[in-house]
């Protein structure tokens, strides 16, 4: 008897507990406009691009206070297994930045959001950015990315090495013969100590870095089926065999003991050490304000990579992709609009991030800045004309660390130039065999 | 009588089962079940992203035409074996000298005793990032420092021939104060009337280490070897924070190469294929250790 | 004689002294290193002290990256692992070492028997469970498989053994129960065991790499030593001075702990012999 009592008394209070629960969820909801939402966002920025991403985040935050962004930074070399593991585990960020030559690879596995339905139903501007860009965005006809920004890949140069040295900046017309000349005057020692203090360049580390020299000599990295890999013509061998000469044979690239823990290339011309670097214009936002290390700033701007039998560099993009299914998709489709819209694409030029996708922006003082080095922005522009996107397809992410550690063991471990290439061939064929 | 001692052991085993539980969950989960999950993701060929292929025992071959044939695999087990063989002579040498050393009744052993033990309780990560600064072939202050005797100093971590040397030394450095603590214990476990019964019988410090110290050091100094044996053929996190396996292949070793074998390159299969290799290979040391103890050790007789 | 050992004393001193020496430069190169400006570092004309104390390189490297997260998360997991091990392995230790029943041998052998395996092999198809289960990135993946320990058991259980049995027997006169004999006397008794083996389970949890390193992407949710390793790789070696004094405030926390609690560290080492 006593007992049922008690059972009755204590589902009366939770009945009771729950009721008022329900009401103040209620009255809370209703004074709330709108529930929080949490976006992850994952990058690879380094310490300078974050804090530009976050400046950027911030003003989203402005107009859209119920959106909370947490920013997913994860170093360059890790950052696509990370995702991986993350999709596989079903606790893959909201809002993915993924460079172009990645997209297929993912979009094959179905993990990205295909994003014609957004484009069309918030009439996003496709038309207005440059044509170049828009097959790298998409994967079997459907759109998956939106770009941060593009590139094509250019000569940085430090002007003051270039006039102690008496050389006249790269122009237009640039030959693989004036890049040697002037890198062998440009590597020398400067505080007469007996060890070579300053380079002229740096040998590539990566396919990026690579497919534009080997363009230049007429080669291919594939087929243009891509079922099977040029790494081993001729044409391939004597472009990397060149960069291998710069290294080994005339000393204008620095040996792993004479640059170690300094950062490689990009460090390297940043700290005022090598007079020249090829790379995106995502190097402008680190390159700003460089000082060397007595403390002057570093007077650099931006020429045409040298060219041999042909005029071709390397046309990049950087993309924001979405997580597919995820649970936040609206929002993330509303923030990756954003960031890749018209004001996103102003800041990224204003910061020299990115080039900004839009044909407008980019002839607009934001990108063409008369103030911030480099002085000659439009050089960025009039490579497009000869810029070429890398050969991509769903296993270029696999065939890239392939790639990446026979380029290593070229460049730090004096491997043949030949033998290394004969050796990852058939590796790559294999893959293209099996995949698409 | 039974009933009563049949209830009992019943409840006892009762008892038993219910202390019993947690740790027993938790080692099939976690230990027992993976060992056969190990074997069993050996047998497929796996990215973690696509379905699993089964594909037999394809990945052993493949490891076994590694090891006869290619090349990668060979280094890898070179790179470890060298690593191995470099740091364990000279880690128990060092940390047995240590240990003697402060065996005696000086002042301060404690004070040394903490200095000599701050590298082990110190993360191995920080350390291996003061050692690839200390090791720069030109700005870091061990070439500094050689440089001002010897004309070339080494590449270290950027010179094939001495990046695993580099590591060694830097092992032995995080070890040797660890060791020499066992080694002291292990010393102090030994009677004073060993030492007193050689010394009426005339010996020298040298014969007294030989025919007392060292027999009865022997099962402290199995325990050791065998430890850091099995230690080294585990290493990973130096490796990782100061080479990652680059820029030549001369300081990938066995783990950091299943590492990246199974979370690099997503080859799930192959790289459990490669632990499992592993695991017998410990396995086949652990047990010629037991049967070298029965016959080496020296237990006070 | 007096002599002769005068001089044994000294150069035992100074071999001591030398050996001390070498030990503890890598700790001060660290300290000198994170307070210099980051231009500092490769120029030959480098001076053996700093320029002056750049602290800034301090708060660089804990807003840089999330430290203070790396801090608790090392700190909450390090907490729940030794606090699962005394309390599961003691429980164990316990019921091998005290109760009697069917098979208790046979199933201690196959707890020990689980030791010699490598945690190399055990570690992918952990890896594919945490993916399954959804686990990754959370703390559950950290924590969980770390809870049981077969090498806890085997150390406690030495222990308990050595325990007199009398105080139980009395116990068992009076009528106390398993647990009661359990809570009331064989723990209390078993303080340094526990204390020595809490240590060595803490230290092996807050050193833990390999494992984090697997089954963590998201950066808030690092634990130190992976933590720190991602400092290095979002500098890339273009700021020294950071990533040192990112290691500094890394390394310090263990480092005050030991000298605080030596004496458990080196009980812990010495009677279990094993590091993590």
């Amino acid at each position: 008897m006593n007992s049922r009592n008690n059972v009755g008394r204590i589902a009366g209070a939770v009945l009771a507990l729950v009721l008022v629960a329900c009401l103040m969820c209620g009255c809370a909801a209703r004074q709330k406009p709108k529930p929080q939402v949490m976006l992850t966002l994952a990058c690879w920025e380094g310490p300078e691009g974050l804090a530009s991403l976050k400046t950027l985040l911030d003003r989203y935050r402005q107009q859209h206070p119920n959106v909370n962004v947490e920013i997913q930074q994860v170093p360059g070399v890790q950052y696509y297994q990370r995702l991986k593991v993350q999709f596989a585990a079903g606790v893959a960020p909201d809002i993915m930045q993924l460079a172009y030559d990645q997209l297929p690879t993912f979009a094959e596995r179905n993990t990205l959001e295909p994003i014609d339905r957004f484009i069309k139903r918030d009439r996003f501007p496709v038309n207005k950015m440059f044509p170049e860009l828009l097959p790298a965005l998409r994967y079997e006809g459907s759109f998956y990315g939106l770009p941060r920004g593009w590139t094509t890949f250019v000569l940085y140069y430090n002007k003051d090495m270039f006039r102690k040295a008496g050389i006249p900046f790269p122009r237009a017309g640039w030959t693989w013969d004036d890049f040697l000349a002037a890198s062998r005057k440009l590597t020398k020692d400067t505080d007469g100590d007996g060890r070579i203090d300053q380079f002229a360049c740096d040998p590539p580390t990566q396919t990026d870095g690579l497919a534009g020299w080997i363009w230049q000599n007429g080669g291919r990295m594939y087929t243009p089926d891509m079922k099977h890999c040029l790494l081993d013509s001729p044409e391939a061998i004597e472009a990397i065999q060149f960069l291998a000469d710069c290294q080994y044979k005339y000393n204008v690239f620095p040996r792993p003991e004479q640059a170690q823990d300094l950062g490689g290339g990009g460090e390297m011309f940043r700290s005022g050490r090598q007079a020249m670097f090829i790379q995106g214009r995502w190097a402008c936002l680190t390159f700003r304000g460089a000082v060397y290390p007595d403390g002057r700033v570093i007077d650099w701007d931006v020429g045409p990579v040298p060219m041999n039998k042909q005029k071709a560099t390397v046309l990049f993009a950087n993309c924001y992709v979405l997580r597919k299914d995820g649970p936040n998709l609206e929002e993330a489709w509303k923030l990756m609009r954003w960031l890749t819209g018209i004001e996103g694409q102003r800041h990224q030029a204003r910061t020299g991030r990115d080039m900004p996708s839009f044909v407008e922006v980019a002839n607009s003082a934001d990108f063409l800045d008369p103030v911030n080095p480099p002085e000659h922005d439009r050089v960025f522009l009039d490579a497009a004309q000869y810029a070429r996107p890398l050969e991509v397809d769903a296993n270029t992410g696999a065939n890239a660390e392939i790639i990446a550690n026979e380029i290593a063991q070229i460049f730090t471990a004096r491997k043949d130039v030949r033998r290394a290439m004969r050796s990852i061939v058939p590796v790559i064929d294999k893959n293209q065999e099996g995949g698409k | 009588m039974n009933t009563r001692k049949s209830l009992r052991t019943g409840r006892e085993a009762a008892a038993a089962a219910g202390f019993l539980a947690p740790s027993f969950i938790g080692l099939l989960v976690f230990a027992i079940v993976p060992i056969f999950g190990a074997l069993a993701v050996s047998l497929l060929d796996w990215d973690i992203l696509t379905p699993p292929k089964f594909v037999g025992l394809a990945n052993y071959v493949t490891i076994w035409e590694g090891l006869t044939k290619g090349d990668t695999l060979r280094q890898v087990l070179a790179n470890t074996v060298y690593f191995t063989a470099g740091t364990v002579p000279l880690a128990m040498a060092a940390s047995l000298a240590i240990a003697l050393l402060l065996n005696r009744k000086i002042w301060g052993v404690a004070a040394f005793r903490v200095i000599y033990f701050l590298p082990s309780v110190t993360s191995i990560v920080a350390l291996s990032i003061i050692w690839r600064l200390m090791y720069n072939p030109e700005y870091g202050i061990i070439n500094r420092v050689l440089g001002l005797v010897i004309a070339n100093p080494p590449g270290w971590l950027a010179d094939p021939n001495w990046s695993m040397p580099a590591i060694i030394i830097m092992s032995v450095w995080t070890g040797v104060g660890y060791n020499a603590i066992l080694y002291l214990a292990g010393l102090q476990g030994i009677g004073a009337s060993y030492y007193e019964a050689a010394r009426i019988d005339g010996a020298n410090a040298w014969q007294l280490f030989r025919h007392v110290t060292w027999p009865l050091l022997s099962p402290t100094t199995l325990f050791i070897f065998t430890m850091s044996v099995i230690g080294g053929f585990q290493v990973f996190t130096q490796i990782y924070m100061m080479t990652a396996g680059r820029p030549t292949p001369q300081t990938t070793v066995y783990v950091y190469h299943v590492y990246s074998q199974a979370f690099t390159s997503f080859k799930l299969g192959y790289a459990s294929a490669l632990a499992f290799v592993l695991f017998l290979t410990i396995l086949v040391v652990t047990l010629a250790q037991l049967s070298v103890t029965k016959r080496w050790t020296f237990y006070g007789n | 004689m007096k002599r002769r050992a005068l001089i044994i004393d000294i150069a035992v001193y100074l071999a001591l002294g030398a050996v001390g020496v070498s030990m503890l430069v890598p700790f001060g190169w660290m300290l000198i290193a994170s307070l210099r400006d980051k231009t500092e570092f490769f120029s030959q004309v480098g001076s053996l002290l700093p320029s002056g104390p750049h602290s800034d390189n301090y708060v660089q490297a804990w807003t840089s990256v999330p430290f203070a997260s790396f801090f608790a998360n090392s700190v909450l997991v390090a907490v729940c692992v030794t606090l699962g091990q005394l309390i599961t392995c003691s429980f164990s230790a316990y019921a091998f070492a005290r109760l009697r029943f069917k098979g208790r041998d046979a199933l201690f052998i196959a707890y020990l028997s689980t030791m010699m395996v490598p945690t190399q092999v055990t570690m992918i198809p952990l890896f594919v469970l945490m993916v399954k289960l959804r686990w990754i990135d959370s703390y559950l993946a950290l924590i969980v498989p770390f809870v049981a320990s077969a090498y806890g058991c085997f150390l406690l259980r030495q222990f308990f053994l050595t325990i007199p049995q009398e105080l139980e027997d009395a116990a068992t006169i009076d009528g106390c129960g398993h647990w009661s004999i359990f809570a009331r006397i064989i723990l209390p008794l078993s303080k340094p065991a526990l204390s020595a083996f809490g240590v060595i389970a803490f230290l092996g949890s807050w050193n833990s790499f390999i494992w984090p390193l697997i089954v963590i992407n998201r950066p808030s949710m690092k634990t130190l030593p992976i933590g720190l390793q991602s400092l290095q790789g979002y500098y890339g070696d273009g700021n020294w001075a950071v990533l040192m004094a990112g290691a500094v405030v890394a390394a310090l926390p263990m480092l005050i702990i030991f000298l605080i609690a030596q004496k458990q560290f080196i009980e812990g080492i010495t009677l279990t012999g094993l590091k993590e």
